[in-house]
């Protein structure tokens, strides 16, 4: 039986909920798929979209007076519905690794890996897949995807290689990599958050799913690609590739090695705290957040010559879109919509259970983003903390692993697969929506299946 | 990041690759020793002897009328190398015999007259088709000589197929520099050579000289990196002013085994006025005239 406890507290009106006539609830459900179905058709800008609807669903609660007006100190309910703890970690994270990156030590290791590959076609889908998955666990997938699909185009010249094979398996690679931690794609911070999940207890769970999610993409996109990722066998052949990578230089993408240095240990000390976070003291005290921003500060201290561009760097975009989606969902709370969502949830996935609830937020995912959809799932699993720990882990894990391989089905999916197919189609290398989905449904669906049989192991551990 | 495209990583990575030059390795299967029965004599023949078992070279020692021929035939048979039957009279002779034997390099003892020095040293590397090592003092490692090169280029960059012998003769471990030295007029040729990226093209003075330096540098060691026969350290400086008061800087500095000058195209040596200068003053150690 498929155990969704929060269902009744949302019922409950505990969690912020009151009775709220059928009508009304109607109304900001139609509000919200409106929303989503805008956002999965990018017709509009998603941060402004958001927050439009966040203030049409304003008003119209307070028109129906869902806020009480009460006197005294106190902070506005729609400041109240902002997961600012989320806000933080996003904050944080990207001055982190905007600053990271510009000491160009990504480019140097992908640099080094091109190298390391020999040229050979399968190596260089390999060591490139590989470095993706892990770049797009400690930078977001765009910027992941941005890097390596770069170096890909340029490496792939020299080799004359087609470079179509590589990106698509580097654009699904970063969603697998975006299972690997806990600040390694939103989703995993909502649900995170919610779920009162650790740094190093993420890590453990979904650690060796990674790396067998990874050997088997790899066998997919040899048994897929065929030629185009052949090794090499004639030894002229070999001698060129090798030349041609050789030529690479890792050291020409660092323009200050001081700081390419000091970097390095940054990483790796930041790494360090969010992973021993529950054993420092006084740091145990307060939330990844605070390891997040102590992250940014720490590097912009490095950096100290250029502070207000790195803060320029800050996705505001993305920081105005957590404000408005927040708002949207706490709406949704107290309009009743996230229980009639719960309800049907707990009646589509009755008979399935986990792995039932893993493939509905994959399907979802795979066509809009995935960001509202945990966010959602947040929200309906825990509304509050009692509530979210009452939650079985391996269900947590299931919106974890749906949504972010749900993205590799479709090349709107994910940021990252829309950046793979951006950069072939400006090399004039197009592949069609069909095209994509033949491709990405192979490796997605192979991903699922095993995470489906993970979560199944997960259920009797965890 | 956002504001980084596509593009500007693109460009990093293009930058951060270069087009591997193609310099060959010089075919050494010929090689031909001169004797003139000299104390330089043994030098001669222990550097052919060296090139031999490095190279598997077949080696033919000429002697000169003044040389013993028995002396001659024993030291070379000591060595597996195969002594000419007939002696040379004189330089002209020499270079009709190194040509018909095709030989890819002469080692020369040069002589201990001055005058002749000038003559027989201009005959022998302006008639002769391969360059020429000439030996101006007792070696005592021939592995040595090799170990330690100093090439002087001029001009700007392109003849590269002139670095093949350097590349070639030096010593696994060993050291191999260029020093390049250019006008100011050629100073933009030698950055489009070499491929500067637009804003370092914007430098100018040391700094440009120093970027310049980073990118030769780059080349030459792809070069090195590519071939992954031999793993030697190879070195690029470009510096404005008069070559031979640089090369004589250098080479009181750097302790060097071999010095490098002049070009070689289409099967002759071409020396300026500066390279020819140069052959003759560096004194201390053997002199590869290209």
């Amino acid at each position: 039986m498929f155990n969704l406890p929060c269902t009744a507290l949302l019922a409950s009106g505990d969690s912020g909920t009151a009775a709220v006539p059928p009508h009304q609830t109607w109304i900001f459900a139609a509000l919200l798929v409106v929303t989503l179905l805008l956002l999965a058709t990018e017709k509009i800008q998603k941060t402004v979209l958001v927050l439009i609807s966040a203030l049409v669903c304003l008003f119209l609660a307070d028109y129906w007076g869902f806020f009480p007006h009460t006197a005294g100190h106190h902070l506005p309910v729609y400041i109240e519905m902002i997961e600012w703890e989320v806000i933080g970690i996003v904050i944080g994270a990207t001055v982190f690794v905007e600053i990271a990156a510009r000491s160009g030590i990504f480019t140097w290791i992908s640099v080094k890996m091109l190298k390391a590959s020999r040229g050979d076609p399968f190596r260089l889908l390999i060591f490139l897949s590989v470095l993706t998955t892990v770049f797009s666990a400690f930078l977001d997938n765009i910027t992941a995807m941005i890097i390596i699909g770069s170096l890909t185009v340029v490496a792939c010249r020299k080799l004359d290689l087609n470079p179509m094979p590589f990106l698509v398996t580097e654009g699904i690679m970063t969603n697998v990599g975006g299972l690997l931690t806990l600040i390694s794609s939103i989703p995993n911070i909502i649900v995170g958050k919610a779920a009162d999940i650790s740094y190093l207890t993420f890590l453990v769970v979904t650690g060796p799913y990674t790396i067998i999610a990874i050997v088997v993409s790899m066998l997919i996109a040899r048994w897929l690609f065929g030629s185009a990722v052949q090794p090499l066998t004639e030894q002229a052949a070999k001698a060129h590739n090798l030349a041609a990578v050789t030529a690479f230089d890792e050291w020409e993408t660092v323009k200050d090695r001081k700081f390419f240095r000091t970097s390095i240990v940054g990483i790796i000390l930041v790494i360090l705290a969010f992973a021993l976070k529950p054993q420092i003291p006084i740091l145990r005290d307060f939330g990844i957040e605070v390891v997040a921003m102590l992250a940014a500060v720490f590097m912009l201290l490095l950096h100290a010559d250029d502070v207000e561009h790195d803060l320029d760097d800050v996705e505001w975009s993305l920081v105005f879109f957590f404000v408005g989606l927040f708002i949207i969902i706490g709406v949704m709370e107290r309009g009743g919509v996230l229980l009639q969502i719960g309800t049907l949830l707990s009646g589509l996935t009755d008979k399935t259970g986990t792995v039932g609830l893993m493939w509905f937020t994959a399907l979802f995912s795979s066509v809009t983003d995935n960001i509202p959809l945990a966010a959602m799932m947040a929200k309906i699993f825990g509304p509050t903390p009692e509530a979210a720990a009452a939650v079985d882990r391996a269900q947590w894990f299931a919106v974890v692993f749906g949504a972010n391989l749900g993205g590799n089905i479709t090349p709107i999916g994910s940021a990252s697969t829309v950046v793979a197919c951006t950069i072939l189609k400006k090399h004039g290398l197009k592949v069609s929506f069909l095209g994509f989905v033949k491709i990405g449904a192979v490796f997605a669906a192979a991903q699922l299946l095993l995470a489906s049989g993970y979560l199944l192991i997960l259920q009797r551990l965890l | 990041m956002r504001e980084r495209s596509l593009d500007e990583f693109e460009s990093i990575f293009e930058q951060a690759s270069i087009p591997v030059l193609n310099i060959a390795n010089v075919d050494l299967a010929r090689v031909s020793a001169v004797v003139k029965g000299d104390p330089l004599d043994e030098s001669i023949l222990d550097l052919a002897s060296h090139l031999k078992t490095r190279f598997g070279s077949e080696v033919r020692v000429y002697r000169s009328t003044g040389a013993d021929a028995d002396t001659v035939f024993a030291a070379a048979r000591k060595r597996s190398l195969s002594p000419a039957e007939e002696p040379f009279n004189s330089t002209a002779e020499l270079v009709g015999q190194v040509s018909i034997e095709r030989s890819q390099l002469v080692l020369f003892p040069e002589p201990a007259d001055e005058a002749a020095r000038t003559i027989d040293i201009d005959h022998l590397v302006q008639g002769a088709a391969p360059p020429v090592l000439l030996v101006r003092s007792p070696v005592d490692k021939p592995a040595d000589v090799f170990g330690k090169i100093l090439h002087s280029l001029t001009g700007n960059f392109q003849q590269t197929q002139n670095f093949a012998h350097s590349f070639t003769l030096a010593e696994s471990g060993g050291v191999l520099l260029l020093l390049h030295t250019v006008t100011s007029d050629e100073l933009a040729d030698v950055r489009d050579a070499l491929q500067v990226s637009p804003d370092i093209a914007d430098e100018e003075g040391d700094e440009l000289l120093e970027s310049m330096a980073h990118h030769g540098e780059r080349f030459l060691k792809a070069v090195v990196a590519a071939s992954r026969r031999r793993s030697f350290d190879v070195g690029y400086r470009i510096l404005i002013g008069d070559v031979v008061s640089i090369v004589q800087q250098e080479l009181e500095i750097g302790d060097y085994g071999m010095f490098v000058v002049g070009s070689h195209r289409e099967g002759h040596s071409y020396l300026g006025a500066s390279d020819y200068q140069l052959m003759h003053v560096v004194r201390g150690i053997p002199v590869l005239a290209l």
